[in-house]
């Protein structure tokens, strides 16, 4: 009962990703529990868990997203937390390359490096935009208050209709133009 | 890096028979496949690629085969096949920005591709197909993904507002508008009136300075050949008292009329709105949040009121700019097209206000609301603040806010006091003009000195209607899109009712499902063939893991949704051919979280029943073991609870409900965890009541505490959405199943909290 209130931490050299396609599968390696040992583990036997697919959480995405990553078997309808890994920059390569792949396609999060051009048409903002993973068309309702949030000073997360959100880590960065765009529709 | 200029368009669901539309490198995998592209039976198109970018994939499907094809700077290449018959199963999940579509194939599972949010709608189809297609089948009907989803009716392009059928560009103007008048049917004689109310008025208008006219040119007239008349000057001066004491009263009637038409009419499209709500299912409301439902009835109707006041007020300027123009041609045509000059300088000069000023005052009400907020939180929270010592830190919080309102503020001062200036100068130069061509035709005798006053008189009257004007599009097209959306709810289709429906003198209250199933998205059914079957009288318990679909069953049986597939049957009759009220009649219900409505304790127990006796509802009352603390409270009975009346504990409103429910008198009674909410002490008093209340009728309790299940004749254990277990308590415990391990649970947890186990 009262391991559900405890949080596992994963090692990151007994673990290893491997990804086929878009599916991120886990190899665990666990001691063996035993109740003859006197910490309740037999030292030195590995038990080897698989774990077909795995999800990813991170649990900060907005404020580091390489740190403190939940993993959890996909495999689940519940998806239940396998573990935390605290600091994911530590796994093997290989292993690391597969948890980026992972990450970036699950958290789609477009930053916004450019902004061509914002129109208002009847209580919706029509952005063209250059971001870090393509330029993007994309609508926003007109309501700066519900679907623009700044999460840190000058950093800004937009929702659009759908749902999808957009970055501009900081707006002080953008170019003269863009600044002037975003400042003008975003009432900064 | 790839190059990534060009913009990700909508991506195009292809459907069969338009194959040719699939990019040609595609064709020429597939080929390579040995699959012609006129053999598929499906074509979608996911706009990120498998790097995480926005991209190209395909899915693509013929009877037999599935593939998914990458496409990448004008080359395609294969990333997955899968045979249909070899896919177990299939399943969306939603990630952040974007969802994935796995397959299950030899129990592995299988991440196909990822897609972004606009085409959840699009690839949860597919999914859903292959999932029923490895159940049931390859006789499934292929879906069309593109169906239903957030298209506009008439152009099919996306929709960005999707609490409105059409798009913008596609509302039919004149459809609409005929609609409009048709609904304002019982309007049009006041209607009428004000357009002859508004004519007159211009007329009225025009007159001040054609009598300046003759009072310069034939009364003050010095010197010359003939001097003035001087007898007709009081005469003058008197009408133009009398002209100016019409105006002001047509003004007032005009006005008047307006406000009571539109608020007249305004109010009656409200009445028509709840009126036609009341009759949507409750399926329709989940779909549609509250708020937006409160904003179409308050907001929309609200401010088509304002915008036929100011459909009014631009029909007024019309006639004033037309009669105007008209008077000023026809007094000097040389100095008419002089009128002309400023004119532009005016149109720019109020689309500037709006392009220039509006966003300079929205940014201070957003400065402003987000002070408000604040200062909201502080307040609210001010225990939390005290207790964690943060006051400093929010007094530094509300002073950045308050630095922002102040330079908003600031900006919106700075840009109006830059505005107003040049704006009337832009106005006075139009003045200048006439006042220079006009003053040079005085001189030449071309016309009089009264016709040069009265023309700059009119000159004064022209370019406040004319800016004004400038809105009207803006106007015309918000009034459009706020009168669809409030012809779409009204257009609704209402809950659907029984053609021919089954009478029946009494429910005996015997209940039958039957292979039901069930999703309120019918493409994630979240009950799976539950069958079970309640005896008249007798109790059931319902349980199992909260989101296992205990809720959903009983909101079937009020028939609040209709089943997908199966049928739920009241005294062998389905529920589908009852008549609402008489399902409705019949079944009582008392939920989780009881709601009072505003009025006094005595019309919420009569809700059902408000022709209820007082005998009966103090009768009922006293059932629910709600008596003894009504009588305690000053006002008794006539308490009034709900929205701003008098605060009763979670309990007390439970046993509300209870009665309620008691005098309702249902031959079937629903309790929806009715005690989980409540400290022990209280579900003691509400147990007392609720047993009171079961006695001879067939009841279906939902229940988290599972001791409260113990005198039901039988318990039915769900699981996702699947019948699991069922049988007496006593059985079930000894069979030691799901029942049992639920209850070890609870005993667990219970000791856990130190309170002695059930």
């Amino acid at each position: 009962m009262t391991k559900a209130f405890e949080v596992v931490y994963l090692d990151p050299e007994r673990i290893t990703f491997e990804r086929k396609g878009d599916t991120l599968s886990l190899t665990l390696q666990t001691d063996v529990a035993s109740p003859d040992a006197p910490d309740g583990v037999l030292e030195g036997t590995d038990n080897i868990i698989h774990y077909p697919r795995v999800a990813l959480r991170a649990c900060f995405p907005v404020s580091d997203s390489t740190e403190f990553l939940s993993v959890r078997d996909a495999t689940d309808e519940a998806i239940p937390e396998l573990g935390i890994i605290e600091d994911w920059s530590q796994l093997q390569p290989a292993s690391r390359d597969a948890v980026a792949a992972e990450l970036g396609l699950h958290y789609f999060v477009p930053k916004i490096i450019q902004v061509f051009s914002i129109k208002e048409e009847l209580g919706f903002l029509y952005w063209v935009a250059e971001t870090d993973k393509g330029r993007k068309e994309f609508v926003m309702r007109n309501s700066v208050i519900h679907y623009a949030r700044e999460v840190a000073p000058g950093h800004w997360l937009l929702i659009d209709v759908n749902e999808a959100r957009y970055e501009i880590p900081d707006v002080a960065v953008l170019d003269a133009h863009s600044q002037k765009l975003v400042q003008q529709f975003l009432y900064l | 890096m790839r190059d990534s200029t060009q913009p990700v368009a909508i991506p195009a669901v292809v459907k069969p028979g338009f194959v040719a539309e699939l990019p040609p490198s595609v064709t020429t995998t597939l080929q390579a496949e040995g699959v012609q592209p006129d053999a598929l039976t499906l074509a979608v198109q996911s706009d990120l690629g498998p790097d995480g970018r926005f991209g190209e994939q395909w899915l693509l499907m013929d009877p037999h085969d599935l593939w998914v094809i990458e496409r990448h700077n004008g080359t395609a290449n294969l990333r997955h096949k899968f045979p249909l018959d070899k896919i177990e199963d299939a399943k969306v999940e939603r990630c952040v920005g974007n969802g994935l579509m796995q397959v299950m194939v030899d129990q592995q599972p299988h991440v196909l591709l990822h897609y972004s949010n606009e085409l959840t709608d699009r690839f949860g189809r597919v999914a859903h197909y292959l999932h029923a297609r490895a159940e049931y089948g390859e006789d499934v009907p292929v879906p069309d993904p593109a169906a239903d989803s957030h298209t506009c009716l008439v152009c099919g392009r996306s929709l960005v507002d999707t609490s409105s059928k059409v798009c913008p560009n596609c509302i039919q103007r004149g459809k609409l508008f005929r609609r409009l008048i048709e609904l304002a049917r019982p309007y049009w004689g006041k209607m009428g009136l004000i357009v002859i109310l508004l004519v007159a008025g211009v007329l009225v208008d025009l007159l001040p300075p054609y009598l300046t006219r003759i009072l310069i040119d034939d009364v003050l007239r010095v010197g010359g050949s003939a001097g003035g008349d001087p007898t007709l000057l009081p005469w003058l001066v008197g009408s133009l008292l009398g002209i100016q004491l019409i105006r002001v009263l047509l003004t007032i009637v005009t006005n008047w009329s307006t406000i009571n038409v539109s608020t007249r009419f305004t109010s009656h499209i409200r009445d028509q709105l709840f009126a036609h709500l009341k009759k949507l299912s409750v399926d329709y409301f989940d779909k549609n949040q509250v708020g937006r439902l409160m904003t179409r009835i308050n907001q929309d109707t609200e401010e088509l009121q304002g915008l036929v006041s100011q459909l009014t007020t631009f029909t007024l300027n019309i006639f004033l700019v037309i009669g105007i123009g008209v008077v000023l041609f026809s007094m000097a045509p040389s100095l008419g097209l002089y009128v002309l000059i400023p004119t532009p300088f005016v149109v720019a000069a109020a689309y500037f206000y709006y392009r220039y000023m509006q966003p300079h005052f929205r940014r201070f009400w957003v400065a402003r609301w987000r002070l408000n907020a604040m200062l909201n939180t502080f307040l609210s929270g001010v225990r939390v603040v005290k207790a964690f010592a943060q006051e400093d830190e929010e007094e530094r919080r509300y002073h950045n806010r308050n630095v922002t309102l102040l330079n908003s503020r600031l900006q919106v001062d700075l840009a109006w006091s830059k505005f107003f200036p040049l704006i009337s100068f832009a106005f006075s130069a139009g003045g200048l003009i006439i006042w220079y061509a006009g003053g040079r035709a005085v001189l030449a005798d071309r016309i009089t000195l009264g016709t040069l006053m009265a023309f700059l008189s009119y000159l004064g009257m022209f370019y406040g209607p004319l800016s004004n004007l400038t809105h009207i599009s803006q106007a015309l097209n918000r009034f459009l899109t706020i009168s669809q959306r409030t012809f779409e709810l009204l257009d609704e289709t209402p809950e659907k009712q029984p053609v021919k429906p089954v009478r029946t003198a009494c429910l005996g209250g015997r209940i039958e499902f039957d292979k039901v199933t069930f999703g309120y998205d019918p493409y994630y059914p979240v009950i799976r063939d539950v069958s079970f079957t309640v005896e008249p009288g007798e109790m059931i318990g319902i349980v199992g893991h909260s989101g296992a679909g205990k809720t959903t069953l009983v909101n079937l049986l009020c028939r609040f949704y209709e089943v997908t597939r199966g049928a739920i049957r009241i005294d062998g009759i389905d529920l589908r051919d009852l008549s609402m009220e008489e399902v409705r009649q019949q079944v009582g219900i008392v939920l989780q979280t009881p709601f009072l409505f505003h009025g006094t304790l005595a019309e919420n127990i009569a809700y059902g029943r408000p022709d209820a006796t007082r005998r009966a509802i103090i009768q009922a009352a006293k059932a629910a073991n709600a008596h003894g603390f009504i009588t305690q409270l000053p006002e008794g009975y006539d308490t009034i609870v709900g929205e701003g009346g008098a605060g009763l504990s979670g309990g007390e409103r439970q046993r509300i409900s209870i009665a309620r429910a008691i005098l309702h008198n249902p031959r079937i009674l629903i309790l929806d965890e009715a005690t989980s909410s409540v400290d022990t002490d209280t579900e003691r008093q509400i147990q007392e009541a609720l047993n009171e209340l079961v006695k001879g009728r067939t009841t279906i309790a939902i229940a988290h505490r599972l001791s409260t299940l113990y005198n039901a004749n039988r318990i039915i254990v769900i699981n996702r959405g699947k019948l699991e277990e069922q049988g007496p308590p006593k059985q079930l415990m000894d069979n030691k199943g799901s029942f049992y391990h639920l209850v070890q649970m609870q005993t667990q947890l219970a000791s856990l909290d130190g309170v002695a186990a059930v």
